[in-house]
């Protein structure tokens, strides 16, 4: 009977213990997209015989511009935040809905999503909201060379919320990046250079959900061990001061 | 007895003489792979760091002779565990004037060198 008390209390124990749920959202984002309809037709008819002759000839040209704003997500840069935040063992994930073009509200307005039961079983939410993502290609020549390196370079910014879907209270906020670049060596003879974006885009992957994990373990007061911390200036090496060899 | 001792004392000698001795680890004159002759041209100190994540080289080679010297040189750039990280430089030439000192400045391809040796031939 004992026995059976303690392994009860032990199993109460563990379920105490057990971590909250977190439903982690795919990067909310809008556009500005823009449709220009121009459309001209013109017609011309004749027609003459021995008596008489008529013409007509018609004309018809329209134009418009409309431009509306599109809410959505991107959906390729979640799954890294997702496998980091389960690796510090800190939340268990539960899978929300994915915002889709026939919900009817707006992507920002998380507290009516979480109302709305979008987020069944979470305890918290991890809100993100994409800031800023750019694709750079430049060619910069190599000096005492007749080559080039060509970069595929790529950086994304998003802004994270974890709340609380019971009081809506805003546990941790923070700002997330992540970069990648690919680069290759090129000269006179290279007919075609083909830089790899998907690699490009795993990096930024990779290095945000890494990004995302440490700010949260930072925010919520436990720390990550040194090894997992990396910096963040695209994984290079520290700095290394000069000796001189003699 | 005596001569035995003698015997083995040259022969330890000459065994010496035949070979230099290697340059100590870490010199200068480690990092340098002489290909076939090098006349001369003096490779003398190095300044080497990492700089922006990248490791950095500048190497002071000094003409000894009067005449102008043509060298040709590449660097071969190695990782942690002593092994190519870069794929193979082409020659490069290197015109020393009559009594020039010269820098020559090299900058690893990727970060993950960590170590590199100069190859050097002049004519």
């Amino acid at each position: 009977m004992r026995a059976w008390i303690a392994v009860v209390g032990l199993a109460c124990a563990f379920g105490a213990h057990a971590a909250p749920k977190v439903a982690v959202t795919d990067l909310a984002y809008q556009e500005r997209v823009e449709e220009y309809i121009h459309t001209v037709s013109s017609q011309q008819n004749s027609h003459a015989s021995m008596y008489s002759a008529n013409s007509s000839s018609s004309y018809n040209e329209y134009e418009s511009s409309q431009s509306y704003v599109e809410q959505t997500e991107l959906r390729k840069f979640s799954g890294d935040i997702k496998g980091e935040i389960l690796k510090t063992g800190m939340f268990q994930l539960v899978q929300g809905t994915p915002y889709t073009a026939k919900a009817k509200e707006d992507v920002y307005d998380v507290i009516k999503r979480i109302k709305n039961g979008n987020f069944k079983g979470a305890d918290y939410v991890l809100f993100g909201t994409l800031s800023d993502i750019d694709f750079q290609r430049d060619i910069n020549s190599l000096d005492r060379t007749d080559s080039y390196s060509a970069v595929l370079g790529l950086t994304l910014v998003a802004d994270f919320s974890l709340i609380n879907t019971k009081t809506f209270e805003i546990t941790s906020a923070f700002t997330a990046m992540g970069e990648g670049q690919d680069t290759k060596l090129v000269n006179g003879d290279d007919v075609r250079v083909t830089l790899n974006r998907p690699r490009v885009v795993r990096e930024v992957s990779k290095e945000l959900g890494m990004d995302v994990a440490r700010q949260l373990s930072e925010q919520l007061g436990q720390a990550m061990p040194e090894h997992e911390r990396r910096p963040m200036r695209n994984n290079l090496p520290p700095d290394e001061p000069a000796q001189i060899l003699r | 007895m005596r001569i035995k001792l003698l015997a083995a004392l040259t022969v330890a000698l000459l065994a010496g003489c035949a070979t230099p001795p290697p340059p100590a680890p870490g010199s200068a004159a480690s990092k340098v792979v002489v290909m076939g002759k090098l006349k001369n041209i003096e490779v003398g100190p190095m300044r080497v760091a990492r700089e922006n994540g990248f490791l950095t080289v500048k190497v002071s080679l000094n003409n000894t002779s009067s005449s102008n010297k043509a060298m040709f040189y590449r660097f071969a750039w190695l990782g942690n565990d002593g092994f190519p990280v870069a794929d193979e430089e082409g020659w490069k030439t290197l015109t020393l004037y009559g009594s020039q000192s010269s820098i020559l400045p090299a900058i690893a391809p990727v970060t993950q060198a960590t170590d590199f040796r100069l190859e050097v031939q002049s004519q």
